[in-house]
């Protein structure tokens, strides 16, 4: 588990608009400055690397998490199962197997291809999680809530992963505070008829994504 | 598989055995004919804590008869055919949320926190064997129906992974104590009758382990 200490001190990958590397940045001092210049030019003008898993159980339900009072963006909205920021050393993949880790308690394996296909058939989904790598978003625009009604709107790389996991679940930090199961059609509902319970990501990719959710649930069905 | 419990009178002698899914059908609509139930089962109930004094709740699954789709307590179920009230409750927690615990007495408490890792099993306590508890229920309706239960009531403690069986629970929670009555003050229709008796009734329970 990660402590605030080394929080303060994490990594992260800064590009600029054209998504060239400019170099790791402090995290915290890294959304300070970003969060001044969209405040003062109305947009911010670099870009992180980030990940996105949309993780379903072994029924094809999809895991929401919820973001506790601790966050002070989209508080206490549902949102993707994971997300996290690409650090020093890492890549993508990396990213989402240590976020599973430090968020949710479990253990991940990322695939491709055959390899995740074989894998969902052929293992017990109690014991790890298995994810695929769907795309690599270049230009994302990832939405920040604020308490106060304001907003603000961050570029980002964004790449995309979706997974399969029925196992133990644990709140490792304090930063989820619920994680619930929903079927892809009462989800596609609620975002239509509550979208202040949801965040603006899952508005964008739950509807993007459809298609590639379908597929695994189908998958999963046959199994 | 049916589940199969114990029913008793009024007066608390046994009957018989019976099919729990029938039996509960046939209080219900005793409850709505005339307005109260005759017979009753037992519970079972059981509220986990985080050491840091959080609440651990589960959300009902939309499929379930009574109560769906709202938070509840850790776990609670019926004493099935045979079962004392710590059995139920031990059995309930592995099978709804696969919490391995055992029940130990209030005394032996900080005792056996030296001996047990609370990330890796659960430990609980009898707070009270209420033998004129009324369990209310919602249907998924609005309407509410009661059944006199004698209900055992246990706080516990546990700090470890949760996985829950999909068509009792859909979801779970940590939540600290402020929250959740900031909530059930806001919308109390997203929780169930029962919490919000538990939580008034025990609140003062309801803080961090003292760690010695």
């Amino acid at each position: 588990m990660t402590s605030t200490v080394e929080l303060y001190k994490e990594k992260i990958k800064v590009y600029n608009m054209q998504n060239k590397l400019l170099g790791l940045k402090n995290k915290f001092q890294f959304y300070k400055k970003l969060r001044e210049e969209f405040k003062k030019k109305g947009k911010a003008t670099k870009k992180v690397h980030t990940i996105r898993l949309f993780l379903l159980n072994k029924e094809g339900r999809l895991y929401l998490s919820r973001r506790s009072e601790l966050k002070k963006e989209n508080t206490l909205l549902f949102d993707k199962t994971i997300g996290a920021h690409i650090r020093k050393n890492e890549t993508p993949e990396y990213t989402v197997l240590r976020e599973a880790e430090e968020e949710l308690g479990f253990a991940a394996v990322a695939l491709d291809k055959d390899d995740f296909v074989n894998t969902l058939k052929e293992t017990d989904l109690r014991l790890f999680g298995v994810v695929k790598k769907i795309e690599t978003l270049k230009n994302f625009n990832a939405v920040y809530k604020y308490k106060n009604k304001k907003q603000v709107i961050f570029p980002q790389i964004t790449t995309i992963f979706i997974g399969v996991y029925d196992g133990p679940i644990k709140f490792e930090d304090s930063e989820t505070d619920i994680i619930e199961l929903f079927d892809l059609s009462e989800i596609l509902q609620e975002l239509k008829e509550h979208p202040e319970k949801y965040t603006e990501d899952l508005k964008i990719l739950i509807p993007k994504y459809k298609k590639e959710i379908q597929k695994l649930i189908k998958l999963l069905k046959s199994k | 598989m049916s589940e199969q419990v114990k029913v008793f009178s009024k007066n608390r002698s046994f009957l018989k055995i019976v099919d729990k899914s029938d039996h509960h059908k046939k209080m219900m609509q005793e409850f709505f004919k005339k307005g109260k139930v005759s017979t009753h089962h037992r519970h079972s109930k059981i509220l986990f804590l985080t050491s840091q004094g959080k609440l651990i709740l589960q959300k009902r699954s939309k499929w379930k008869g009574d109560n769906p789709g709202v938070w509840d307590k850790t776990v609670g179920g019926h004493l099935f055919r045979n079962e004392t009230f710590d059995f139920c409750a031990v059995r309930e927690s592995a099978e709804e949320l696969q919490i391995p615990s055992t029940v130990i007495l209030k005394k032996d408490l900080s005792q056996a926190l030296k001996l047990v890792d609370l990330d890796v099993m659960g430990l609980m306590f009898l707070l009270k064997l209420d033998k004129k508890d009324i369990s209310e229920r919602k249907l998924p309706s609005g309407k509410t129906w009661k059944e006199p239960s004698p209900t055992a009531f246990y706080l516990g403690y546990y700090d470890g992974p949760i996985r829950f069986e999909t068509k009792e629970a859909s979801g779970f929670r940590i939540s600290t104590l402020s929250e959740i009555k900031k909530e059930i003050k806001e919308n109390p229709k997203a929780f169930t009758i029962d919490l919000i008796k538990i939580i008034k009734r025990w609140e003062k329970f309801i803080k961090p382990l003292k760690l010695k």
